[in-house]
């Protein structure tokens, strides 16, 4: 990712507009991206499944998977098929993230914005390679996340066996069902052969109506 | 002798049987019985010795998901393995226990004990059901096969077999090197180990090379059937029987032991490694006789001189004695850090003050201590139960801080050290005091390392301490324990730790006496010393000593330490009386605050400093914040700073024997159960501190029960809860009714990415804060301050 994208979203991430950032918080995000780029152990895994679709509800064939769901029935319309993809920045990160917020809390919000950046980023990578081995009359649709809309968080524990992640890039869940390493992304990438309106629109968004970028007139761009 | 073998892989045969991804493998045991027994027929039937159960994922926490119990899927697995075993006539079962799945704390969420309850179910009903063998397989973190390996060992009498799946790179997702997984598991006795999954055999090479090189029991290796590549949505791998035949027997005329396959195997595969690999001669065990010890990541060897940093030690420091009574575990965390930047290789823990619990604490702080760093600890503890319970959580091989010539220390210290895998450290002193010369010091430590050995701890496991006397009272004998150390190395061939600086108490110039002491034990062959790495000689004489003695090959280390202090030296630049303590506080240079306080304190009281240089100083950055003319990182660079005075200021007051006075009115902080994401937790916790809060943080994933005793433990008026995903908004809608019912004066405030006004409103909390600055407007207002 280009160096001025990266500082803008990781400023954005901490809530301090890019007009008002110096010299000096843009090369300490710049040299923070940089260590952590070092020490993450990127993996990602994807699969390809063919939809099964119901009223509201999402099934993955030949998997036990079935979400109940309007928001991504509704990102999935025109799909026959999804991809379902998991990535992580590894363990490494997160123990990083909270060795250094015992000796410098400012570096450590740096690098926490700096990790999610990077799997945002990570995860786009995957979806240009998924793109690279489409069809030309193929379309993706948006990337969409269990917590987005009404897909309950709580898919993730099944999410995770359908696609192996333990053992196939070591990504489990919490008793609770959240991800660890907590710096991970599950994701679905709807396919279909009518093209896709990729912007992500604040209508899927959960926090739709209470979002500080909204209230300023901005959009996440996430 | 010949090679034994192993099946090969379950879960591929049974996806293509049917089994839909996700879906859970173990109900196969009970819908496809005859299935799952064929599968273990044929692999019977190929040649192979033993057969593993499809109890892969048989833990509560999948299993108490379906309708069976985790003892019900065991039995029933291990009853379709025997099964065939009977009509073939041959052959062993393996009870086959995966990861459960779930981290362990503080990484994740699940307590060491937890796991190892998870893991002890497993191994009760295997061993009841008549498996003949544990395996451990295709873990990835060193701490959860730990848990699982004293679960086996503490309650059945089954062979314990291990193996880890690494990475092209060597390690593990865990990060878990080979050399740590060797020292650990031999020294907890495990009887084989090894590697499966993840790679093919080719790509399997020099990580099996490795282990064979430096395992002394039995190696156990389980490939792939090379690499998955995906065709129409499943996994196909690269390599054929007859090429994988072909690798294991590499792998068994180079010392492996044990073979078999793991995903994408099949009879086939099997049939073919029994056929080359049947009549390879195996090569007979050696012992490799490493010296070292490890966290999961890193291993310490103990080939050149190792600095053992001494500072998280209470004994006659005031700041960690506070920090230990407030249950403060940020100040012992950065202790731990700040000793590895200072170059040291491994820390010693010692918890002990006379009126702490110091098992607890010392457990927890070895918990929180192995979670943000990597090197190896030494736990150190006069207290036998703080040992083995430190000896017991610890995450890879420890050294074990100390045993001595008593027969009463032998008794109780080595079981512990045997059991839990540990090196161990002997003092020479017996009964009868510190011997005074070499040669009776020698004596204690032969005793020492001759009871070791009676309990089974190899030799290059046992450290000798011979002990250093202060040479204003005992100059005499400062001779003899450098003596000592001589003849500890060159009749016992152990190796030796000192604590040297205790040769200078009671004396000037302590530092000079410290250096030459070092020097001269380094000179008798001193192996280890225990040290202050911050003190910068100690590891300059250190850095001599290995150029002089030729351990520094062309003086490489040393140039490149030197070389990087000129530049450190140019690029300081001097700037102390350029600001006020005032000024350095709202730019943020923490290192500047502190210089500045210290000069300030030579004619100020320290609560002048307070009232005349640090309030007016966080009260603009606050208003400043507020009116966006600075923003987050600012404030926490200010709090920082701040900090670093504040710090300055506590060591004063205590210095004066006075309580710090300032200390503000007590709020309680943590992130409710269910949830792991803590940093704006901990930016709101470092910003209360900075106006005057005692905020006693009970850290992430903590439950209403927590919480609520703490209130009443700490008699706290003011709770602040953070919760970050949608999920865990319920976890504080709970903690909150809890804490309405049982202790309603008590107020709460929340905040959290998720949170809102209206989010606040219906989880009933008394106040909602966007961000750490509302939180103190809101604790302020509400105290009255």
């Amino acid at each position: 990712m280009h160096d001025k994208i990266i500082i803008k979203e990781v400023l954005r991430y901490i809530n301090v507009p890019y007009a008002k950032a110096d010299d000096e918080i843009k090369m300490q995000i710049q040299a923070t991206y940089k260590e952590l780029k070092d020490i993450a152990d990127i993996r990602y895994t994807y699969q390809k499944f063919a939809l099964e679709k119901e009223a509201q509800q999402i099934g993955l064939k030949d998997t036990s998977l079935q979400i109940m769901t309007s928001d991504l029935s509704r990102v999935l319309k025109n799909c026959d098929e999804v991809y379902v993809l998991a990535a992580t920045l590894g363990t490494q990160v997160d123990k990083k993230i909270s060795a250094i917020q015992q000796t410098d809390m400012l570096k450590a919000l740096l690098f926490n914005a700096c990790a999610n950046v990077l799997i945002e980023s990570a995860c786009d990578q995957v979806e240009r390679e998924i793109m690279e081995s489409l069809s030309e009359d193929r379309y993706l649709t948006m990337r969409y996340s269990p917590g987005y809309g009404d897909v309950p968080l709580n898919v993730q524990p099944e999410l995770l066996r359908v696609l192996d992640t333990a053992r196939k890039i070591g990504l489990t869940t919490t008793k609770a069902g959240m991800l660890l390493p907590i710096k991970s992304v599950t994701a679905f990438i709807g396919l279909s052969s009518i093209k896709e309106d990729r912007q992500k629109g604040c209508g899927e968004c959960l926090i739709q109506g209470v979002c500080a970028y909204r209230r300023r007139g901005e959009k996440c761009g996430s | 002798m010949g090679a034994r073998f192993f099946d090969g892989a379950m879960g591929t045969v049974l996806q293509g049987k049917g089994l839909k991804l996700g879906e859970i493998p173990e109900l196969f045991n009970f819908t496809h019985s005859q299935l799952i027994e064929s599968v273990h027929l044929s692999y019977l039937e190929a040649g192979a010795d033993y057969v593993t159960t499809n109890t892969f994922g048989a833990n509560a926490y999948k299993i108490n998901e379906t309708k069976y119990t985790v003892e019900q899927v065991i039995t029933k697995a291990v009853a379709l393995a025997k099964s065939a075993v009977s009509k073939v006539g041959r052959g062993k079962v393996v009870l086959d226990i995966g990861s459960t799945g779930k981290l362990i704390e503080p990484v994740g969420d699940v307590r060491f004990e937890e796991a190892y309850e998870v893991f002890k179910e497993q191994v009760v009903a295997g061993e009841k059901a008549g498996a003949d063998l544990i395996l451990f397989e295709t873990f990835t973190d060193l701490y959860e096969l730990k848990a699982g390996v004293l679960a086996a060992k503490e309650n059945t009498k089954l062979p314990i077999y291990c193996t880890m799946t690494f990475e092209a790179n060597g390690r593990t997702f865990f990060g878990t090197s080979i050399e740590s997984m060797i020292l650990t598991l031999e020294a907890l006795g495990v009887d084989a180990l090894g590697v499966n999954c993840s790679l093919g055999p080719k790509e399997l090479k020099p990580i099996v090379e490795k282990i064979v090189s430096l395992a002394s029991i039995p190696v156990l290796v389980q490939p792939n059937a090379g690499l998955p590549t995906m065709i129409e949505g499943k996994a196909q791998y690269d390599i054929t029987p007859e090429e994988f035949a072909d690798c294991m027997a590499y792998f068994a005329e180079i010392g492996v032991h044990i073979l078999g396959g793991c995903c994408g195997t099949n009879p086939e595969y099997i049939r073919q490694v029994v056929e080359k690999v049947e009549s390879i001669e195996v090569k007979p065990l050696t012992p490799k006789k490493l010296c070292g010890i490890c966290s999961s990541q890193t291993a310490v060897f103990f080939d050149d001189v190792r600095v053992i940093g001494e500072r998280l030690n209470p004994t006659g420091k005031k700041l960690l004695q506070q920090a230990l009574r407030d249950d403060n575990m940020d100040y012992v965390l950065r202790l731990a850090l700040e000793q590895k930047e200072e170059g040291a290789h491994i820390l010693d823990v010692n918890m002990g003050l006379p009126d702490i619990d110091e098992v607890a604490m010392l457990t927890k702080a070895i918990k929180q201590i192995q979670g943000v760093i990597d090197l190896p600890l030494q736990i150190d503890s006069s207290n036998v139960a703080a040992l083995e319970s430190g000896a017991r959580i610890y995450n890879g091989k420890p050294l074990i801080n100390s045993v001595n010539g008593k027969k009463e220390s032998l008794e109780t210290i080595l079981p512990i050290a045997k059991k839990y895998g540990a090196a161990v450290l002997g003092l020479t002193l017996d009964e009868k005091g510190i011997p005074e010369s070499a040669e009776e010091r020698l004596e204690v430590a032969r005793r020492i390392v001759e009871a070791a050995e009676g309990y089974g701890i190899p030799r290059e496991d046992i450290f000798i301490d011979c002990l250093v006397v202060t040479a204003s009272a005992q100059q005499d004998l400062v001779i003899e324990t450098l003596k000592a150390v001589k003849l500890v190395k060159e009749e016992l061939g152990v190796k030796t730790i000192l604590g040297v600086s205790n040769v200078s108490f009671g004396l000037p110039q302590r530092s000079v006496l410290n250096e030459a002491m070092l020097t001269m034990a380094l000179m008798q062959g001193l192996d280890a010393p225990i040290l202050n790495p911050k003190n910068t000689q100690m590891l300059e004489a250190i850095m001599a000593y290995r150029v002089l003695a030729g351990h520094d090959k062309e003086s490489k280390a040393y140039i490149e330490y030197f070389s990087g202090k000129q530049q450190e030296a140019n690029n300081a630049t001097v700037s102390v009386q350029e600001h006020t303590l005032e000024e350095a506080i709202i730019k943020g240079l923490k290192k500047e605050a502190k210089q500045l306080t210290e000069v300030l304190l030579k004619d100020h009281e320290p609560l002048e400093v307070v009232e005349e240089y640090i309030v007016p100083a966080l009260n603009k950055v606050g208003e400043d914040y507020e009116k966006e003319i600075l923003y987050l990182p600012q404030l926490i660079k200010s709090a920082e700073a701040a900090q670093s005075s504040f710090e300055v200021l506590k060591l004063a007051l205590m210095n004066k024997g006075t309580e710090n006075p300032s200390k503000g009115p007590k709020v309680i902080l943590a992130t409710v159960k269910g949830d792991i994401h803590d940093i704006g937790k901990n930016i709101v916790k470092v910003i209360m501190q900075n106006y005057g809060f005692e905020v006693i943080d009970l850290g992430k994933d903590v439950s209403y029960e927590e919480v609520l005793e703490a209130v009443r433990k700490h008699n706290v008026k003011l709770v602040g809860l953070s919760a970050l995903m949608t999920t865990t908004v319920t976890s504080m809608a709970e903690t909150i009714t809890c804490l309405k019912e049982e202790v309603p004066e008590c107020k709460v405030v929340v905040g959290g990415a998720v949170l809102t006004e209206e989010l606040a409103q219906f989880v009933q909390a008394d106040f909602y804060a966007k961000d750490a600055m509302e939180t103190v407007r809101i604790a302020k207002t509400y105290f009255e301050m």
